[in-house]
């Protein structure tokens, strides 16, 4: 509860400090997401607030809270259903210059055995009157692991760090007065502890703790194309991800999506559907014939790192409550429902996600 | 090095590619910027990230948990 009113106080004093500055515009979001699989559930009610400071900055803040139950011990317990909870902090603040802007951010997160803090800097700038624009994106995270106060009482007590080090670069270009383009190149290497350590192999018929390499260079290369259809009012989204690391895994994601606007744009329809397919790291098994470190030095049977493939197929309403019979401020917020079906070929078993959210203008 | 020149390449475009300001109406719809908002995207990427062994693509940090 702690940790909650500390997040609640994060983003308090965010919106606060930006609102004493000057007089200017911004919106907050209201969100509750759920997540169900066979033997996980995930509630997270959260908060955003996005706003103006001053004449050329913007502040954006969120704090939430994730409300974990799982069977799985893999997950936090030894066997019987139990319910974790994580929260979450950060924010972020740009700052512009005529056609640049600079900023960074902060975001920590805190479960009983996990806390994470990740710092960021941000550069981005527009060319050719805007119909480019450039972005490069630095940040550094530190994670530290201590299993000592589980709920599932386990033996043995490890405590671990893990520091990730990312940069990302991005372009965004207008092709058309109807399509624009995006494209962006992630690198990131963590450096660490990067075990599940409530997670077991049976290895040469005995159970043994997961093994897996200290480190890890991870590339993502995702592009994703815009097109408005004006006739029917419908844009349609295509976009592709490539993904790949030194524990030879390769993911692949092609996504496409479709909104149709109705009622001039105030009530909005969208589709949506993710293909996802991965190559297994490259010491990823079921079952290992042995135990000895020189013979098998890394161990693994987590159906994350194994192959994986899913379709992700989902739906979006989205209404301004103007539709509703509101006026003023009010008018212009928005409701929004979202229901998606996940269907995996991993032991976790087909998902259910929705989330409900309200999203609404503020002055001050 | 080859990802990087093909972001760098895309930006090489906008010399070819100029719309102006007054012909971006279009763009500036809801459903050509921000058909996802930013506590839906953390979200998605949150629940990807501790199902899916991939991450990045949005230039934005993932992890951070200990469901990774």
């Amino acid at each position: 509860m702690q940790l909650i009113d500390r997040s609640a106080l994060s983003i308090a004093l965010l919106v606060l400090a930006s609102t004493a500055v000057a007089h200017a515009d911004g919106t907050m979001t209201v969100r509750g997401a759920y997540y169900k699989e066979r033997s996980t559930r995930v509630v997270q009610p959260m908060i955003d607030a996005d706003l103006e400071v001053g004449e050329a900055g913007r502040v954006q803040a969120h704090a939430l809270v994730d409300a974990i139950t799982s069977a799985s011990a893999a997950s936090g317990a030894a066997g019987d259903s139990f319910t974790e909870t994580r929260t979450e902090g950060g924010g972020t603040y740009m700052h512009a210059f005529k056609d640049l802007r600079v900023g960074g951010g902060l975001r920590h997160s805190s479960e009983p055995d996990y806390v994470s803090t990740f710092f960021s800097l941000r550069l981005e700038s527009d060319f050719a009157q805007k119909n480019t624009q450039l972005a490069i994106n630095l940040a550094r995270g530190s994670d530290t692991l201590d299993n000592s106060g589980s709920q599932g009482g386990l033996s043995s007590v490890l405590i671990g760090e893990l520091a990730t080090s990312m940069i990302a670069v991005s372009a965004s270009q207008i092709l058309s007065p109807n399509s624009v383009a995006s494209l962006s190149y992630d690198l990131s290497y963590l450096d660490g502890f990067q075990e599940n350590i409530y997670r077991t192999v049976v290895a040469g018929g005995m159970i043994e703790p997961e093994r897996v390499p200290d480190t890890r260079l991870r590339q993502a290369l995702a592009g994703s194309v815009r097109y408005y259809l004006a006739a029917t009012d419908t844009a349609f989204i295509g976009a592709y991800r490539y993904y790949r690391d030194d524990w030879h895994i390769q993911g692949h994601a092609p996504e496409i999506r479709a909104i149709q606007e109705l009622a001039g744009g105030d009530l909005e329809l969208h589709l949506s559907y993710r293909y996802y397919r991965q190559r297994a790291a490259f010491f990823y098994k079921d079952v290992y014939d042995s135990n000895d470190q020189s013979v098998e030095p890394f161990l693994t049977d987590d159906d994350k790192l194994g192959r994986v493939r899913t379709h992700n197929t989902g739906i979006k309403m989205s209404a301004a409550l103007k539709l509703f019979g509101l006026r003023g401020t009010w008018a212009d917020a928005r409701i929004e429902g979202l229901f998606q079906y996940l269907q995996q070929d991993t032991h976790y078993g087909n998902a259910v996600i929705s989330q409900v959210a309200l999203r609404f203008p503020v002055s001050y | 090095m080859r990802s990087l020149l093909l972001v760098l390449g895309l930006s090489a475009l906008g010399a070819c590619v100029r719309v102006k300001p007054y012909q971006r109406e279009t763009l500036a719809k809801r459903s050509m910027t921000a058909d996802k908002d930013s506590s839906e995207s953390r979200f998605e990427q949150h629940a990807r990230g501790s199902r899916e062994a991939s991450d990045g693509g949005t230039g934005e940090a993932g992890g951070g948990c200990g469901c990774n």
